[in-house]
């Protein structure tokens, strides 16, 4: 029957598509033959000596697209989530002294708001998907408040499109994104490590103290004195290439910083960063320029409260309770995208969340499940993307949080996805300890069981090393 | 086509060579159309619709086309499955899928047999409008890699050694991703199937 059954597989195949051919029209060669005119004369405006390769006219939906379509893309946008925090969340920390630089981290300490203005441009990457996005953003900071910025994308009709508004409070322990366009409102509640995670990544890596005080170090080359918008400006350069966010290999950094050599407060920050994106050597270049600063802006409480207005979808995720039921759903979903089980369950800190991590499996999976998610995701907007991968990723918070809360517990939690597959009904995958006579189990097959420490260390002990 | 026409075409293209676009243009337009019109069904102005932005589409990004990366066919098949998808995203009624599953739920208790890979799927069931439309929701929640192998090889006969050319990868690798394909098709298959009667594996 096996053999029938093989035997009529493909030939069912070859039906079943066949189906399609008795509706499908024959091709009109009338019109074959006009496209034929017009896309040569397509493709010659945009050859080398013709006027561009753009498109004429982008749909926002389009730009959403071209922003999250490659890695690459996808990490530029969160640099420049990254860069719009870096001035402001500066504010929070101070610093050393030291000289010229150091006497700019003097003058920002006392600074209690600001607002800046980044403008950002990808270039070069796969010929065949070439990498043009220009964006820019304003932010306004505060050290009272928290911070919120505004990112704009400049389409192929020299029109600033606004794509999204970030607004994080510390105080109030929420990061908040409004789409406009769309319409969304997405609140995150973050519990106290994230919000201390955000902010220490801000104070340590990225922020222009940092950045100042390495420079300080050893690293850095003065560029004389110059004039920027008239003002007269002290310049200093650091070509670290550690000293951006990492966006290939073999990167090279051109990192500059200009200062009012009256105020002794940043007028221009100019970085240029490229770096190679594929096994081909195709580099990509990010032009970042933090400029437009305005120091000690007045700040109200009300500047940094979202303006949702009717109309607005908002979504308010808050994470799923961390308990057994929902860490085997976050399982059960992690085997469906992935075909396996992660080798960990628990991110490396609370900001590179499991869910995000898995979203990064996902691009290399082909399971049924990562196909559809794959190309559910194909096209959609910023906004679209994250309510999806919020609603539809929730389980697998859950279950990093539940990992998360047996740490906090000290209940003694061990996990052995490396090594175990779905297909394991007698190994475990999962336990932590109950009792002192007592720990749960969860197997490879999602079952659970309640067992014995003896029994807990026979079963641990047929586990494949 | 040999390799050395396609690199000659990929060169004349990084050119801005409008005969390597013509030469492109006239090699692909008709596969370009058959392949759209099956996914698209009987609706000629669709088709038309989405040919003529896929070449547009191409037109406008051939002179970054790299070799190195794949075949022409492919590159421009992606761009046309890209259009599709738009298309299906933006216009293409729900209701005609909806039609179709109800009729497949409607089946139920008559299509074990041929499901189960027993026997051929009955003429009546071939020949049926929702059956049709059911194969080309599938089709086209593929990835375009695999939409090119089951199209190549299950509706135009191409053989292996043919498609390989086509793609430019080895006769090993076109079976291994053949079989993939196939899997992927059953699947979503059974997917929207599922979606209609809530029960019945496809055995393909």
């Amino acid at each position: 029957m096996r053999i029938r059954k093989n035997k009529h597989a493909e030939e069912n195949v070859t039906s079943l598509l066949s189906t399609m051919d008795r509706q499908a029209v024959a091709p009109d060669q009338e019109f074959l033959k006009r496209l034929r005119e017009r896309s040569a004369r397509e493709f010659t405006a945009g050859a080398p000596d013709g006027s561009t390769n753009t498109p004429k006219s982008i749909h926002i939906a389009t730009l959403g697209r071209i922003i999250m379509r490659s890695p690459l893309t996808k990490l530029a946008a969160a640099a420049v989530v990254v860069i719009a925090c870096w001035i402001g969340l500066s504010l929070w920390r101070t610093t050393g002294s030291g000289i010229a630089l150091a006497d700019v981290l003097a003058q920002i300490e006392k600074v209690k708001s600001a607002r800046s203005q980044v403008s950002y441009k990808i270039t070069g990457g796969n010929p065949n998907k070439p990498d043009n996005v220009e964006m820019r953003h304003t932010s306004l900071t505060s050290r009272e408040y928290g911070c919120k910025y505004s990112i704009e994308l400049l389409d192929p009709n020299g029109e600033w499109i606004q794509v999204s508004e970030r607004y994080f409070s510390p105080q109030k322990k929420t990061e908040i994104f409004i789409y406009p366009t769309e319409k969304i409102c997405m609140c995150q509640e973050l519990e106290d490590a994230q919000v201390e995670k955000i902010q220490q990544e801000e104070n340590t890596a990225r922020d222009p103290f940092g950045f100042l005080k390495e420079v300080l170090n050893n690293k850095y080359e003065s560029l004389g004195r110059s004039t920027i918008d008239g003002v007269e400006v002290a310049g200093f350069r650091i070509t670290d290439p550690n000293w951006f966010i990492n966006i290939g290999k073999n990167q090279q950094v051109d990192y500059k910083i200009w200062a009012d050599v009256k105020t002794l407060l940043p007028v221009r920050y100019d970085i240029l960063a490229s770096a190679e994106v594929d096994k081909m050597g195709d580099r990509v270049t990010h032009h970042f320029v933090i400029h437009n600063f305005q120091w000690d802006v007045p700040v109200a409480a009300a500047d940094f409260e979202p303006p949702i207005s009717d109309g607005y979808t908002v979504r308010v995720s808050k994470l799923p309770p961390g308990n057994e039921e929902t860490a085997i759903q976050g399982l059960k979903l992690l085997v469906e995208l992935l075909g396996k089980y992660p080798e960990n369950i628990i991110g490396s800190d609370p900001r590179n969340t499991l869910d995000l991590t898995v979203l990064q499996l996902v691009e290399k999976s082909e399971t049924p499940a990562a196909l559809r998610l794959k190309e559910e995701l194909k096209g959609l907007t910023e906004g679209k993307i994250t309510i999806k991968r919020v609603d539809f990723l929730m389980p697998i918070r859950g279950l990093e949080r539940f990992g998360r809360r047996l740490q906090w517990d000290k209940k003694d939690p061990a996990y052995y996805g490396k090594t175990v597959t779905p297909k394991d009904a007698d190994k475990v995958l999962l336990r932590w300890k109950v009792s002192d006579k007592e720990y749960r189990v969860i197997f490879g097959d999602l079952h659970a069981e309640t067992v014995s420490p003896e029994k807990l260390a026979e079963l641990e002990k047929a586990l494949p090393k | 086509m040999g390799k050395q026409t396609e690199t000659e075409i990929a060169e004349g293209l990084r050119q801005g060579n409008r005969d390597a676009w013509l030469t492109l243009y006239d090699l692909y337009a008709e596969k370009v159309w058959r392949n759209v019109a099956r996914l698209m069904g009987g609706d000629p102005a669709s088709v038309a619709d989405i040919v003529q932005e896929t070449f547009l589409a191409a037109a406008r990004s051939a002179g970054n086309f790299n070799p190195r990366r794949g075949s022409l066919w492919v590159w421009l098949w992606t761009i046309a499955k890209r259009q599709v998808a738009l298309h299906y995203r933006k216009g293409r009624q729900r209701s005609a899928l909806v039609q179709a599953q109800t009729w497949w739920t409607s089946r139920n208790g008559q299509k074990d047999d041929w499901l189960q890979g027993v026997e051929k799927p009955p003429p009546e069931v071939l020949e049926s409008r929702e059956l049709a439309e059911l194969v080309r929701y599938t089709l086209a929640e593929l990835p375009a890699e695999y939409q090119v192998l089951l199209m190549a090889k299950y509706i135009d006969g191409a053989a292996v050694e043919q498609i390989a050319d086509q793609v430019k990868g080895s006769r090993v690798a076109v079976r291994s991703k053949l079989a993939r394909a196939r899997k992927a098709f059953r699947e979503v298959f059974t997917r929207l199937t599922h979606r209609a009667s809530g029960m019945q594996e496809v055995a393909l």
